[in-house]
């Protein structure tokens, strides 16, 4: 493909705690949709995002089971993100900070996550066409 | 600029978004997110003079074409 890019993203949020979370997996849905190359760099809480302990869960107040809640649960956006990616020809390289993944114990990610540090969002950015840093404020 | 999320809400026609059509007129391209519009029940008509609803493949093409963009 010759207008193939490669972008990298640095996100910083955990999961459910800001929109910002939101925007971050619909860019990369978007770059996923052209058949870029996405780097995505995970600090701090955003570790959590792809952590696979998450499971979605049932709504008692308002009587939902868990198939009627149909709760988002963002390791299976970000798998389901992967698998587009892959199918129009791009990839997502995933790459969780490896002393942020210690401090909060989320050390059983979804496959295609591996751990890194802050070495390798360098090296991504240095190997993109472009970078962006979604910074928590 | 691209407003996203909450950063939409001031491109109603009202007491704060004078300064987005001040910032317009300047020569600024003021956009809004229209996912973000939707979401919050804004009608693209109905946006302050000077800004206009796009689609988030905005900041994807910047940044495809290499231009500097910043989140703030």
């Amino acid at each position: 493909m010759a207008d193939k890019k490669t972008i990298t993203i640095a996100i910083m949020d955990a999961p459910y705690e800001n929109a910002r979370s939101t925007t971050t997996l619909r860019l990369i849905d978007l770059a996923a949709k052209r058949g870029y190359n996405i780097n995505v760099f995970a600090y701090e809480g955003a570790v959590l995002q792809p952590f696979a302990a998450q499971t979605p869960h049932a709504n008692a107040v308002h009587g939902r089971s868990v198939e009627e809640e149909n709760h988002f649960i963002p390791k299976d956006a970000i798998a389901a993100l992967m698998r587009e990616a892959e199918r129009n020809g791009g990839k997502i390289d995933w790459v969780n900070c490896g002393l942020c993944v210690d401090e909060r114990g989320a050390t059983d990610a979804i496959p295609g996550v591996r751990r890194g540090s802050p070495a390798d969002f360098w090296q991504m950015a240095e190997a993109s066409d472009n970078t962006l840093v979604i910074a928590t404020r | 600029m691209f407003l996203v999320q909450n950063g939409v809400l001031p491109v109603r026609p009202g007491a704060r978004s004078g300064d987005l059509t001040r910032l317009a007129g300047a020569g600024v391209r003021v956009l809004a997110d229209s996912f973000s519009l939707k979401e919050r029940g804004i009608d693209e008509k109905r946006l302050a003079s000077g800004v206009a609803a796009a689609p988030l493949d905005v900041v994807l093409d910047a940044l495809a074409e290499g231009g500097k963009v910043i989140w703030h």
